[in-house]
C-alpha cells in the first residue's frame, strides 16, 4: 500500500483529504506545518509527498527545498498543492524542487491521476 | 549830398552839411590811408573793424564826411547798419530790407556804383536832402556780403581817385572783416558746441521721458533763440508723430498725431532732411491741425540714430522779420543727433522700468514661493507666496543664509548640495522636505536657477511649490493601492479555503452516499458542489482581472508545442460541451511549437469555448488553429472558436470586453458565468501583444479570434494601454539583454539602435505594466527606465522592480527630462541619466553590467561620484571599465567578467572590500587578478590582517594624481598580465 505524507495545515483540507485518499487505498500520514513536515519526510520513508505550499512556520517551496537536500540521492515524489490558482506558482514549485503541481480545491480524479503517474514512473 | 535813396518815411534824417574839400593832397591821403590801413588790422572783432572804417575814411585828409558801412543778414537777406558818421538820427543796427535803397545795387553785381545824381534815381524821396552817392561791395571771393555808402550833399562831388581810395578801404575792410568772421564762427561753432555738450551732459542725466522731452524742447529753444517749439516722437507700430512737448506756439499741441507727410513735422519724418519755412501760413503743406498756431516762420528737423527716425521737433519765430538760416540748420544739426540719444535712452529706460515692474508684479503675486539668493547664499528678496509658506517675513530673512533657514536636519546637506549644483552646473529639479518658521515640515517641490547678467552669475533663484497635497494624496493613493494588494492575497486565500473544504466535503460525501446506498441524496450533493465551483470561478475570475488592473500580473514564458496544449485543453472542456448536447470539431492546422504563457493561453480558450457551450445548445463548436506569416515579419497564431448558437447584435458585441458587461444582465441569471471571462482573455492576449476579435450575427452564432504572436517574448507591452505604437521586437546580444521602458516611440528606438552598436539585444515596453512583465519574462541584464509615462510612472515600476525579490538586483538606469536623481537613488536607482541621455555616459554605465568577455578594470567603489570619476578616467585612457557599488555586487559581475585588474574601496555597505578581497581569493579562477586598493582611510593594522596580503597596492585617495594613478594601474597590470600593459 503506497505511503503518502500530507502536509497541509487547515484541518478541514487535512481531513477531507486524507479520507478520500485513504478511501482510495493509500496509507495517508499527515503534517500541520512546513517543519513537521520536513522532519517527518526525512524521518520516514514514503512513496509520496503532497505539500501545500502557504504553510506556516517553513513555507512549501522551503520545506521542498529541505526535503530535497535532506534527502540527497533519494528522490521521492514530491506534488505542490497551492491554493493560488494563478500562473507563475507552477514554476516556483517546480524550481523549488516539486515533481508536479496541483490547485486547490482538489480534483481527486485529477489528482490521483498525477499520483499515480508518479508512483508508476517512480517504480521503474 | 544826398539822402540814402528809400529809407522808409519817417526813418530819421540826415541834416545837410557842408561841403568839406573831398581831396587833400596825395601823400597825406596816402598817409591817411596807410592809418586806415593799420586800425582795421589792428581792429579785434567786426565791429571794431567798421568803425575803424568808416572813421579811417572820415579822416580830413581824404574829406569823406557821410559814411556808413552795411553788413548783410545772410538769413533775411536785410542791409543791417554797423557803423556810420554823419547819420545822427539813424539808429544801430538799422535795417534795409531787400528790394530797398541805391546801396542794394552793387549787392547784385559785386560792382561799384557812382550815383553822380541822387534826385534822377527812381525811388528818390524829394524831401530828402539830394546830391551824389558811392556804393561800395564788400566781398569775399565773388560774394558780397556788405556795402560801404560814401554820399555828399552835391551833385557830382566824387571823382575818379575817390573810386580808387574807397575801393582800397573796402578791400582792406573785407579782408579783415572775411578773417574776424572767420574767427568768430569758430569761436562762436566751440560755443555751439559747448552749449551742445552741456544739453547732453544735462539731458543724459534725466532719464524720465516726459520731463527729459521739456528740457529737450526748452534746450533747443534758448539754444536758437527762438520763441517756441514742439517735439514729437515717433511711433513705430502706428507709423505716426505724437506730439509730446509744445512751447509757446499758441496752442497746446500735446497729444496731436500726425501722419507721415502731414504738416512740417511729418514732412520732415518723412523726408529725414530738415526744412525751413519762412512764411508759415502760406506755406502749402501745412496741416489742419494747425491752423490756429500763431507763428510767422518754421525749422523742422528730424531726430535721427543712424537711419532710424525716433522724432521730430520743430523751432518757430513769431517776429515777422525773423528767417530760419542755414546757421540755425547747422546748429539744429549738431544738437538734433544728441537729443536722439537723450530721448532713446529715456524711452528704453521707460521700457526697461516697465519690463522690470512688470516682472515685479508677476513675481509679486506668483503662488510659487520664490526666493532670490546672493552668490554666498544670502536671502536678496522673496515674494508674499514664500512667506505664507515658510512663514517668515521678507524683512525676517533678508541677508539670512536660506539653506541654513528652511532646511531640517536630515535635508540639510541635500539642500547644500542643491545649492552648490545650481551655482557650478545649473538647473536643478528636486522634491523634498523643509522647515516652516513654526518648526513644521512642508513637502516642497525645488527649483533652483542661477541667475546671470550678461554671462555673469550674480546669484541663484529658488522656487518652491507646496506639494504636501499631492505628496499626501500620492501616499494615500499608495497606501489604499498596497491595501488592496492585501485584502485580494488575503482573500484569495480566505475565501479559497473554506470554497476547498465546501466542494471537497460534497463531492467526497456524493462518492458515500452512493456506496452507502442512499443515491436520492447525490443530486442534492451535486447541487452544493456546482454552486461551490461557481463561486470558485468567480473569485477567480475577478482576483484575475484585479492583479491585471493592478499591473500585478505576471507573464511566464515558455515553449510548448501548441498541439499538445490544444488536445489537453480539448479534453478538460469535453464535459463542458456534452452537458448542451453540443459538437465539438477541431481543426489543427501545422502549428509546430510557440513561445507565450501556457496557462493563461490555456484559460483563454477555456474561457471562449466554455462561452460557446454555454449559448449554444444541440449544435456545433468549431475550434480551428493556424500558423501564418505576419506583415511585418514573424509568425502569428490563429485560435478561432466558432459556435451555432444565439449570436449577438453590433450593440452586444460592442459592450462584449468591457468588465461585468454580459450581453444583457438576464444572461448572466440564464447561463451562468461571471461575464469576466472575455475581459480577462482580451487582456490577457493584449499582455501576449496579441488581441481577441468577435464576429457574430443575432441566431448566426458567434466567431472569436484569438491572435498571438509564435514568440510572445519577441516582442514586448501591452497595447491595451496607452502606448504609442508600435514596439520594436527583442533583438539578441552577446552582451546581455537591455529592457528598454519608455512609451515614446522614438526615444526607443534611439535606444534600441545605441544599445544594439555596443552589443546588447533589446526588448521594449511601451509602459509600466508590459514593462514589468517583461521584466519577469525575460529577466534582462538591465533596465532603463523612463521616468514620465501615463498610467504607471518610471517611480511605481521602479518601486514595484525593487519590491520584487527576483527583479529587485536587476540594475535599473531611470533616464528623465526632470532632475530628481536624489529621488531615484533612494526608490533604487543603479543609475540617473538625464534626458537627452549622453551617449558615453551611457556607453560607461552600461559597460558595468555587460555580460560578455574580459574587461580590464573592475572598479569596486560605492560613492558613485568617485566611481564615475574613476570610470571616466580609465576610459579615456581607453581601458574597458566595469563598476560594482559593493563587494556583493562585484562578486556576481566577476561571474560574468574577468578583469585584468580590480580597484577596490574599502569601506562599502553590504560587502566591504576586506570581506570581498577575501572571498575573491578563496575562487581560485580570480586569485590571480590583482588588486589595488584605493582607499580614504589610514589602514589599521586589523585591516592589513584582514586583506591578508591579498592585494598588490594600497594607494591613498587624493593622494596621487591622474597621471600616477593611471601609471599604477599600468605597472600593476603589466605585472600580472604576460606580455600585458598597454
Amino acid at each position: 500500500m503506497p505511503k503518502i505524507l500530507l502536509v497541509e495545515d487547515n484541518e478541514m483540507n487535512r481531513d477531507m483529504l486524507s479520507r478520500r485518499l485513504t478511501r482510495k487505498g493509500f496509507e495517508v500520514e499527515m503534517a500541520v506545518d512546513g517543519l513537521q513536515g520536513v522532519q517527518m519526510a526525512l524521518a520516514n520513508r514514503y512513496d509520496l509527498i503532497l505539500m501545500d505550499m502557504s504553510l506556516p512556520e517553513l513555507d512549501g517551496w522551503e520545506a521542498t527545498r529541505r526535503v530535497r537536500e535532506g534527502h540527497g540521492d533519494r528522490h521521492v515524489p514530491i506534488i505542490a498543492l497551492t491554493a493560488h490558482a494563478m500562473s507563475g506558482d507552477r514554476e516556483k514549485a517546480m524550481a523549488a524542487g516539486c515533481d508536479d503541481y496541483d490547485t486547490k480545491p482538489v480534483e481527486l480524479d485529477r489528482l490521483l491521476g498525477k499520483i499515480n503517474a508518479l508512483l508508476v514512473r517512480g517504480e521503474r | 549830398m544826398k539822402r540814402r535813396a528809400a529809407a522808409k518815411p519817417g526813418k530819421p534824417r540826415r541834416k545837410p552839411a557842408a561841403r568839406k574839400p573831398v581831396n587833400g593832397s596825395a601823400p597825406r591821403r596816402q598817409a591817411a590811408l596807410l592809418r586806415l590801413s593799420a586800425e582795421i588790422a589792428a581792429a579785434p572783432s567786426e565791429a571794431e573793424i567798421c568803425r575803424a572804417v568808416v572813421h579811417g575814411l572820415r579822416d580830413p585828409a581824404l574829406g569823406y564826411v557821410f559814411l556808413g558801412l552795411f553788413l548783410v543778414d545772410e538769413a533775411s537777406g536785410d542791409r543791417v547798419l554797423k557803423a556810420s558818421i554823419g547819420w545822427p538820427d539813424v539808429p544801430e543796427e538799422w535795417r534795409v530790407h531787400p528790394g530797398q535803397g541805391l546801396s542794394e545795387r552793387p549787392l547784385r553785381d559785386g560792382k561799384l556804383r557812382y550815383t553822380p545824381d541822387v534826385t534822377r534815381e527812381a525811388g528818390y524821396l524829394p524831401s530828402l536832402n539830394s546830391g551824389s552817392e558811392v556804393d561800395v561791395p564788400l566781398l569775399i571771393g565773388e560774394r558780397v556780403f556788405g556795402v560801404l555808402v560814401v554820399e555828399s550833399n552835391r551833385k557830382n562831388a566824387f571823382r575818379k581817385n575817390d573810386f580808387e581810395i574807397l575801393t582800397a578801404a573796402a578791400t582792406q575792410a573785407s579782408i579783415a572783416l572775411g578773417r574776424a568772421r572767420l574767427l568768430g564762427d569758430e569761436r562762436r561753432r566751440a560755443n555751439e558746441q559747448q552749449a551742445v555738450l552741456d544739453t547732453l551732459a544735462d539731458l543724459s542725466g534725466e532719464l524720465e521721458l516726459g520731463k527729459l522731452l521739456q528740457a529737450v524742447l526748452r534746450r533747443a529753444t534758448t539754444l536758437l533763440g527762438v520763441s517756441g517749439g514742439e517735439l514729437a516722437i515717433f511711433d513705430e507700430a502706428s507709423n505716426e508723430l505724437e506730439v509730446v512737448a509744445s512751447q509757446q506756439i499758441g496752442v497746446d499741441s500735446r497729444g496731436t498725431r500726425l501722419a507721415l507727410g502731414e504738416g512740417a513735422m511729418g514732412h520732415v519724418a518723412r523726408s529725414k532732411e530738415p526744412i525751413c519755412i519762412a512764411e508759415y501760413h502760406e506755406w502749402m503743406g501745412q496741416s489742419a491741425k494747425y491752423a490756429s498756431v500763431d507763428v510767422h516762420s518754421v525749422m523742422a528737423a528730424p531726430l535721427l540714430i543712424g537711419h532710424r527716425l525716433v522724432g521730430v521737433f520743430a523751432l518757430t519765430h513769431d517776429d515777422p522779420a525773423r528767417r530760419f538760416g542755414p546757421d540755425d540748420i547747422r546748429l539744429l544739426n549738431l544738437f538734433a543727433p544728441q537729443a536722439a540719444v537723450a530721448i532713446e535712452n529715456a524711452r528704453l529706460y521707460t521700457a526697461a522700468q516697465r519690463q522690470k515692474q512688470y516682472f515685479e508684479e508677476l513675481v509679486q503675486n506668483s503662488p510659487v514661493a520664490v526666493v532670490t539668493l546672493d552668490n554666498r547664499h544670502n536671502i536678496v528678496s522673496c515674494n508674499p507666496a514664500f512667506e505664507q509658506l515658510y512663514g517668515y517675513s521678507q524683512r525676517e530673512v533678508i541677508g539670512r543664509n536660506l539653506d541654513e533657514l528652511i532646511s531640517t536636519e536630515s535635508s540639510r546637506s541635500e539642500a547644500v548640495a542643491i545649492t552648490q549644483h545650481v551655482l557650478a552646473e545649473g538647473a536643478v529639479r528636486s522634491i523634498g522636505q523643509r522647515r516652516r518658521r513654526d518648526g513644521s515640515l512642508v513637502d516642497v517641490e525645488v527649483l533652483g536657477v542661477p541667475v546671470r547678467v550678461e554671462g555673469e552669475l550674480v546669484g541663484l533663484m529658488g522656487l518652491y511649490h507646496d506639494i504636501s497635497e499631492l505628496t499626501k494624496a500620492r501616499r494615500t493613493a499608495e497606501e489604499a493601492n498596497s491595501a488592496k494588494s492585501q485584502f485580494l492575497a488575503n482573500m484569495s486565500h480566505e475565501l479559497r479555503t473554506p470554497l476547498n473544504a465546501i466542494i471537497g466535503y460534497s463531492e467526497m460525501v456524493e462518492e458515500e452516499v452512493s456506496e452507502l446506498g442512499h443515491p436520492e441524496l447525490a443530486p442534492d450533493l451535486q447541487k452544493i458542489q456546482s454552486a461551490g465551483k461557481h463561486l470558485l470561478a468567480l473569485i477567480n475570475d475577478i482576483l484575475d482581472l484585479s492583479k491585471i488592473e493592478a499591473g500585478k500580473t505576471e507573464l511566464y514564458l515558455e515553449e510548448f508545442d501548441v498541439a499538445d496544449m490544444v488536445g489537453d485543453v480539448v479534453t478538460t472542456i469535453k464535459p463542458l460541451v456534452d452537458k448542451n448536447g453540443n459538437t465539438l470539431v477541431v481543426e489543427v492546422g501545422t502549428v509546430g511549437r510557440m513561445r507565450a504563457d501556457l496557462t493563461k493561453l490555456r484559460q483563454m480558450l477555456l474561457n471562449l469555448l466554455s462561452n460557446a457551450c454555454k449559448f449554444t445548445e444541440r449544435g456545433t463548436i468549431t475550434l480551428q488553429v493556424n500558423r501564418s506569416q505576419v506583415a511585418g515579419g514573424g509568425e502569428e497564431l490563429l485560435f478561432r472558436v466558432r459556435d451555432s448558437g444565439i449570436g449577438m447584435t453590433p450593440a452586444q458585441m460592442a459592450k462584449l470586453f468591457e468588465a461585468f458587461a454580459q450581453a444583457e444582465a438576464s444572461t448572466s441569471r440564464r447561463y451562468g458565468g461571471t461575464g469576466l471571462g472575455l475581459a480577462i482573455t482580451r487582456r490577457f492576449a493584449q499582455m501576449m501583444r496579441g488581441d481577441v476579435n468577435v464576429a457574430s450575427e443575432p441566431g448566426e452564432g458567434s466567431s472569436f479570434t484569438i491572435r498571438l504572436p509564435a514568440d510572445v517574448s519577441a516582442v514586448g507591452g501591452d497595447g491595451g494601454d496607452g502606448g504609442d505604437g508600435e514596439v520594436g521586437r527583442p533583438s539578441e546580444g552577446k552582451a546581455g539583454m537591455v529592457l528598454v521602458i519608455d512609451d515614446d516611440a522614438d526615444a526607443r528606438d534611439l535606444l534600441r539602435r545605441f544599445l544594439e552598436s555596443e552589443g546588447f539585444g533589446v526588448a521594449e515596453a511601451d509602459g509600466g505594466e508590459p514593462g514589468l512583465a517583461l521584466a519577469r519574462a525575460l529577466k534582462p541584464q538591465a533596465i532603463t527606465l523612463d521616468v514620465l509615462m501615463p498610467g504607471m510612472d518610471g517611480w511605481a515600476v521602479l518601486s514595484a522592480l525593487k519590491a520584487d525579490p527576483e527583479l529587485a538586483g536587476i540594475p535599473v538606469l531611470m533616464l528623465s527630462m526632470l532632475d530628481d536623481k536624489s529621488l531615484g537613488f533612494a526608490l533604487g536607482a543603479s543609475e540617473y541619466l538625464s534626458k537627452p541621455v549622453d551617449r558615453e555616459r551611457l556607453r560607461q554605465v552600461l559597460g558595468r553590467y555587460r555580460k560578455d568577455g574580459d574587461c580590464d578594470v573592475l572598479i569596486v567603489e560605492d560613492d558613485p561620484a568617485t566611481r564615475e570619476l574613476l570610470e571616466r578616467l580609465l576610459a579615456s585612457e581607453g581601458w574597458a571599465v566595469a563598476s560594482a557599488e559593493n563587494g556583493r555586487v562585484a562578486l556576481e559581475a566577476l561571474e560574468h567578467h574577468t578583469p585584468s585588474l580590480i580597484l577596490l574601496d574599502l569601506m562599502m555597505p553590504v560587502m566591504d572590500g576586506c570581506e570581498f578581497a577575501t572571498e575573491l581569493r578563496r575562487r581560485e579562477r580570480w586569485r590571480e587578478i590583482p588588486v589595488i586598493v584605493l582607499t580614504a582611510k589610514d589602514l589599521s593594522a586589523e585591516d592589513r590582517r584582514r586583506l591578508n596580503g591579498g592585494v598588490q597596492g594600497v594607494l591613498q585617495k587624493g593622494a596621487l594624481s591622474r597621471e600616477e594613478l593611471l601609471r599604477e594601474i599600468h605597472d600593476r597590470m603589466a605585472a600580472s598580465v604576460p606580455g600585458g600593459g598597454r
